[in-house]
């Protein structure tokens, strides 16, 4: 026999029979292996309602316009937790970046979809709620940050009806410990969206009366918005370089440590969620990593949970927990005493 | 401006179902649609309607090549120039063939029917296009993303080369001739890859093999394995060919047509410098590694 010639029909005619026998109406459709495309396809040709037509169940390979952010925002605990295990945590916090906002460089809040985010972070983190619990709400004092708050206190309380959970939601508090990262101007210490305003009614004084050398705070903020009207990253630029007039990555670290020491001190045992900024949040994971992990989506959280009576902690962003301890913060270096400002050495050791 | 690429091939088959199978099952093609007597197949990045259309017939042959245009007017200019070479041409309106819109359809010169067409119904590729991944998961068999070429066979290759250049606007990247200085062999192409068109000496209307693209030498490994794996006879390869350096395996879809999965080659621009084979070099021009041809390879079209 020549081995064109075959005594037995070839397997794959076999599965393709099998799998033709099974007459595919529009009510299975959703389970067929059929390519959604193709489905879709299918039914214009044939007139189908739109309506009338199978909604298939969500998946992530297929529809993945918010893909990657949905993989690095997937709830991190891949065990839930029992009672006794939640009660070894005292205070849980989530420092919450803000939603999408109409602009970083004023005041105005957020977009439509910003608070839509917010509202759905209030929903997702409304599960981890336990009853009897108590939540607490912080914000930095910036709109956008308060109103992801507001929008986020109304997805906890919407989510906790949803899901049965029986627990107290605080009012919102503004804590000054957990503002955004600050600018030395002329006028003081700014937040870098306040001093935004300054810095372009200067900038514009200069380029008008051709002042001559621009002083460095102008110099180093402008770079900073420059960094980002261009489409870069001006957080990473705050992290890695040096700036003399910006407030340094690891004092806004310090400053989360103290404000979520003090809500420790406050009221143990709750659940805190801070709505705040991306950078001093991206600061603080860095610290507690090792490594940059990154900027932090909107609404997108890191997690601190003081474990041990408030003596170490879990550091929880994107997967990945971290055991810290808890800095005893009267016990470290001071930087801005002694000689690191630059203006105390004595003669002999320069 | 002109023709833009293969838009289908359609083969008669003497059994759909069987033909249907190994084209669903082994190379991994998806049914768009049926009708009567024919099913309708498309790659998964393919987002035309169809690629490949099988046709039951009495007899396993070829029924034509499709090409499709870049705009609409290129439909009348190429209807204009084809009739002034004195080929008749026939219109075929909306709505008769499926999932295409008006086109036009002659025979050439070598003696094929040729099909030129620029509204085709979009079906959509498996990929979004919306921050798609890079791959596809879940495609049964060898899942190439689309189909590349097709060679055919002419008796008068240069005739018939002449036409598909003077009057197509085909650009020659490679050609092989006889001692005689005549072309056995022509490699054409309008979108930029080594061929999408090519004749070798034969007799007319016939038809050498169409071929998928794979997209890399990885794919063409993986390939072969699946065909050995479902008993697919191998006409020749995995190889590699010296004309148009693309990495290659032969082998014959269930009913004797010939299939191929080419990747590799080069991207020639329309200023492409055509590249000459000489018939004492036709081993290595077509199959480089093995240095010779095997007489079904050279015999066997459908």
């Amino acid at each position: 026999m020549p081995r064109t010639e075959r005594p037995d029909a070839p397997a794959y005619l076999a599965r393709y029979l099998e799998r033709a026998g099974r007459s595919v109406t529009h009510e299975e459709a959703a389970d067929d292996a059929t390519p959604l495309y193709l489905r879709r396809f299918r039914e214009r040709r044939e007139n189908v309602d739109p309506f009338e037509s199978r909604v298939p169940s969500y998946d992530g390979q297929q529809i993945n316009t918010t893909r990657g952010w949905a993989e690095v925002t997937r709830t991190k605990e891949i065990v839930p937790e029992r009672r006794e295990q939640a009660a070894q945590v005292a205070t849980d916090v989530y420092f919450v970046r803000h939603g999408e906002t109409q602009g970083y460089s004023s005041e105005s809040g957020l977009t439509p979809l910003g608070s839509w985010q917010s509202h759905r972070r209030g929903q997702e983190i409304a599960r981890r709620v336990l009853d009897g619990h108590t939540v607490r709400i912080a914000c930095a004092d910036t709109n956008r940050a308060r109103q992801t708050a507001e929008h986020l206190r109304r997805g906890l309380l919407d989510g906790m009806s949803l899901f049965g959970r029986e627990a107290t939601v605080g009012e919102i508090v503004a804590y000054r410990e957990f503002q955004n990262f600050g600018v030395a101007t002329p006028e003081g210490l700014r937040d870098v969206t306040s001093a935004f305003r300054l810095y372009a009614k200067e900038l514009e004084a200069f380029e008008r009366t051709s002042m001559g050398e621009r002083p460095g705070w102008l110099v180093e903020i402008d770079r900073f918005w420059k960094i980002q009207n261009g489409g870069g990253d001006p957080i990473t630029h705050w992290l890695t370089m040096p700036l003399l007039h910006f407030e340094p990555p690891v004092s806004a670290v310090r400053r989360f440590w103290a404000g979520l020491l003090r809500i420790h001190r406050e009221t143990p045992g709750n659940s805190v969620v801070v709505t705040t900024h991306s950078g001093p949040i991206r600061a603080f994971a860095t610290w507690a990593m090792g490594y940059d992990p990154g900027e932090p989506f909107n609404t997108e959280f890191v997690r601190v949970r003081l474990i041990d009576g408030g003596v170490t902690a879990l550091v929880l962003y994107r997967n990945r927990v971290q055991e810290v301890q808890v800095p005893d913060l009267d016990s470290l270096p001071d930087w801005w005493s002694g000689t690191a400002t630059g203006r105390d050495v004595a003669e002999e050791v320069r | 401006m002109g023709i833009l690429r293969l838009g289908h091939v359609d083969v008669t088959v003497t059994d759909l179902d069987l033909a249907t199978a190994y084209y669903t099952e082994v190379m991994g093609l998806v049914v768009v649609e049926r009708d009567a007597d024919s099913v309708y197949l498309k790659c998964w990045d393919e987002t035309d309607h169809h690629s490949l259309r099988l046709v039951y017939a009495p007899r396993v042959g070829f029924d034509l090549m499709s090409f499709k245009v870049e705009r609409e007017d290129d439909l009348s200019d190429l209807e204009n120039a084809v009739s002034r070479y004195g080929f008749p041409v026939q219109r075929v309106s909306k709505g008769e063939s499926v999932g295409q819109g008006e086109s036009i359809r002659f025979a050439t010169p070598s003696g094929h029917v040729m099909e030129l067409v620029h509204d085709v119904e979009k079906v959509g590729g498996l990929l979004p296009k919306v921050n798609p991944a890079p791959f596809v998961t879940g495609v049964p068999g060898i899942a190439p993303p689309r189909m590349d070429h097709l060679l055919v066979t002419a008796e008068e290759v240069g005739e018939a080369t002449t036409f598909y250049t003077n009057v197509l606007g085909f650009r020659v990247t490679e050609q092989l001739l006889d001692g005689n200085g005549h072309q056995i062999g022509t490699w054409m192409e309008r979108s930029h890859s080594p061929h999408d068109l090519a004749v070798v000496a034969g007799p007319n209307g016939g038809l050498h093999h169409f071929a998928f693209w794979l997209d890399d030498w990885e794919a063409v490994r993986k390939a072969a394995d699946t065909l050995a794996y479902n008993g697919i006879q191998i006409d020749v390869g995995p190889t590699r060919h010296g004309v148009t350096r693309g990495s290659t395996i032969y082998f014959f879809d269930p009913l004797g047509t010939r299939n191929e999965v080419f990747t590799g080659g080069y991207r020639p621009d329309p200023d492409f410098p055509t590249i000459t084979w000489t018939e004492d070099n036709i081993g290595r021009a077509v199959f480089y590694y093995e240095g010779e041809l095997n007489d079904r390879f050279m015999k066997v079209h459908t």
